[in-house]
């Protein structure tokens, strides 16, 4: 798979850099410690917020850490689309007789990352520990469900960030509000915020289907159905369909305007 | 063969309104005005042609290379090449197509620019037996084996053209578009890029397409050159045939022995004086050296009289002009 070949190249360049690397990986390692610690200060204090338990909120931020960190390590191409546009980069792609998206997810691996990754998979095997309940062959599935789904939708977010920096270069910072904000938000099961935020995360960007939604099921709480929640994963990585499709668009307007 | 047939092209350029104010109501309505990259151009190129693509900046050079490239769609016209639309059949058409962007690489900065062929090798499925064959063909050819092992960002910027023209054909394409190959070299490389720009050509009938702003690259390479001015096509043509068409106009330089006024002279234009030499331009058709120094010696005490043909920059420039581009 082309993907490996290219996986295979970023490792040649890391490797001619590797002070670089392991500092950068410490950096990241400690920031992202840093703020899961704050976490822990608050839950510390309050215990529980908004009828949310600190085993349960940890769960939910470690899935959501996770997802982000890995999609923005092992699919960078496509998160600094706009930069790819502005070097010419994206015209190699285009004599390429390869399909654009495949090349913009390989291009490029931001292996200083793997710090976040690190401290996202250490905080998921500690919040599954701590539950209070058995995990079931049925939850765990549920569990790699939503990781997936997660990776899924980030991807189909830095698609979405990608085909506005198409269309406009001011565009960029509001995309971030999207990615980073969202990350940042759903990172707490969505039912603490209100009404607006709670819709827009569940129906418009399903966030909630990777979170929140399932979760209810893991956490043996009352009224969950199948289709409703052990199943919302399956769902929202359906989001990745209009997402493509918008990219799809945004390539013809640039093959039509060559900006 | 590339057959190009009323190509135009239109961008919308949206009007950027000024203050606070004014980028606010850009978000909602935008005025926009339309220019004209292209207009109309029509061309064809043969199988093993060497052409030289030419035009000022913004004349609409890199706008028709991108559409033959298949990168962008052009508002009309036709553009046909090996039977195919290279913006509908993209993936299929690039893979006989070659491309090497002037001074944007393809090859990878950090990385031993063996390991860069070896990607391109993946991304054109390359097969083993080819790829190993037409690497060796260009190492040879272009004196690669000491620096292929060598991160491209330590190579020189003549290696690095070298190994862009090497990496661009690895795939054994029939067309190769080059954007200005030669710019930045020194002498020495770029008189190996011309040589093996040609050799390709000779040996393995590749087609190139080239722009650049270097006259001694057209003359020395091509044999067709076409001119476009603000998106319209100028000149079609052979370089034989421009330089037959502009061979009347001449540069004289007169040394005398002493230092004289400006001199006027019938039917020449003055154009410099420095000391005892004064430089005239003549479109003269009639003009014979020794009836000129003749003429001028009745009056004057001549020492030296040199005559030069128009250079090729110089009819390029005196073709805007007369266009007014």
């Amino acid at each position: 798979m082309l993907y490996f070949k290219y996986f295979k190249m970023n490792l040649k360049k890391i490797a001619q850099y590797r002070l670089s690397l392991l500092l950068s990986l410490i950096a990241q390692t400690l920031t992202a410690s840093m703020a899961l610690l704050t976490i822990y200060f608050l839950f510390d204090r309050f215990k529980i917020v908004q009828g949310w338990t600190f085993q349960q909120v940890s769960l939910s931020y470690a899935v959501v850490y996770l997802c982000f960190s890995f999609t923005e390590c092992f699919f960078r191409g496509i998160d600094h689309f706009a930069l790819l546009v502005k070097t010419g980069q994206l015209d190699g792609f285009l004599v390429k007789p390869r399909g654009v998206l495949t090349q913009a997810l390989s291009c490029e691996v931001e292996f200083s990352k793997l710090g976040r990754i690190l401290v996202g998979i250490v905080v998921l095997i500690y919040s599954c520990y701590i539950q209070p309940f058995v995990w079931t062959p049925l939850k765990i599935t549920v569990l790699l469900l939503m990781l997936i789904c997660g990776v899924v939708m980030f991807l189909a977010l830095f698609l979405i960030g990608a085909s506005v920096s198409i269309f406009t270069v001011e565009g960029i910072e509001a995309m971030n509000i999207l990615t980073d904000g969202g990350r940042e938000l759903c990172q707490y099961p969505v039912n603490i915020y209100g009404k607006f935020v709670q819709n827009l995360f569940t129906y418009i960007i399903p966030f909630a289907c990777f979170n929140y939604l399932p979760m209810m099921f893991i956490f043996d709480m009352p009224n969950v159905t199948l289709f409703g929640n052990i199943l919302a994963p399956l769902y929202g990585m359906l989001f990745f369909i209009p997402a493509y499709l918008l990219f799809r668009f945004a390539l013809k307007k640039y093959t039509s305007t060559g900006s | 063969m590339i057959e190009v047939k009323n190509l135009t092209k239109e961008f919308k350029i949206s009007k950027k309104q000024k203050g606070f104010l004014g980028s606010v109501k850009g978000l909602f309505k935008r005025e926009h005005t339309i220019k004209r990259a292209l207009d109309n151009v029509s061309f064809t190129i043969n199988d093993g042609d060497i052409v030289g693509y030419l035009g000022p900046n913004g004349a609409g050079k890199s706008t028709t290379i991108k559409i033959m490239c298949g990168i962008l769609t052009p508002t009309s016209g036709e553009c046909t090449i090996n039977n195919m639309i290279p913006w509908k059949d993209r993936v299929t058409f690039v893979k006989d197509i070659g491309v090497v962007f002037g001074q944007r690489s393809q090859l990878w900065w950090d990385v031993p620019v063996i390991d860069s062929f070896y990607l391109l090798k993946d991304i054109y499925k390359i097969p083993e037996d080819v790829f190993k064959s037409q690497l060796e063909i260009l190492t040879k050819q272009l004196d690669l084996a000491d620096i292929i092992n060598v991160p491209l960002r330590q190579l020189s910027l003549g290696q690095k053209m070298k190994c862009e023209l090497a990496g661009s054909l690895l795939h054994r394409p029939k067309i190769l578009f080059l954007d200005e190959p030669t710019i930045g070299l020194d002498a020495t490389s770029k008189l190996k890029v011309r040589e093996f720009i040609k050799q390709i050509n000779k040996e393995l009938g590749i087609t190139v397409i080239l722009t650049t702003h270097d006259m001694n690259d057209i003359e020395a390479l091509t044999n067709k050159i076409i001119i476009i001015g603000k998106g319209q096509l100028l000149f079609n043509g052979s370089f034989d045939e421009i330089k037959h068409k502009y061979k009347n106009y001449r540069t004289i330089e007169i040394e005398f022995e002493k230092e004289y006024d400006e001199i006027k002279l019938d039917g020449f234009e003055f154009i410099k004086k420095e000391g005892r030499i004064q430089t005239f331009k003549t479109a003269k058709k009639d003009f014979k050296i020794a009836d000129f120094v003749v003429e001028l010696s009745k009056k004057y005490k001549v020492i030296d009289v040199q005559v030069e043909s128009i250079s090729l920059e110089e009819i390029i420039s005196k073709m805007f002009e007369e266009l007014g581009v």
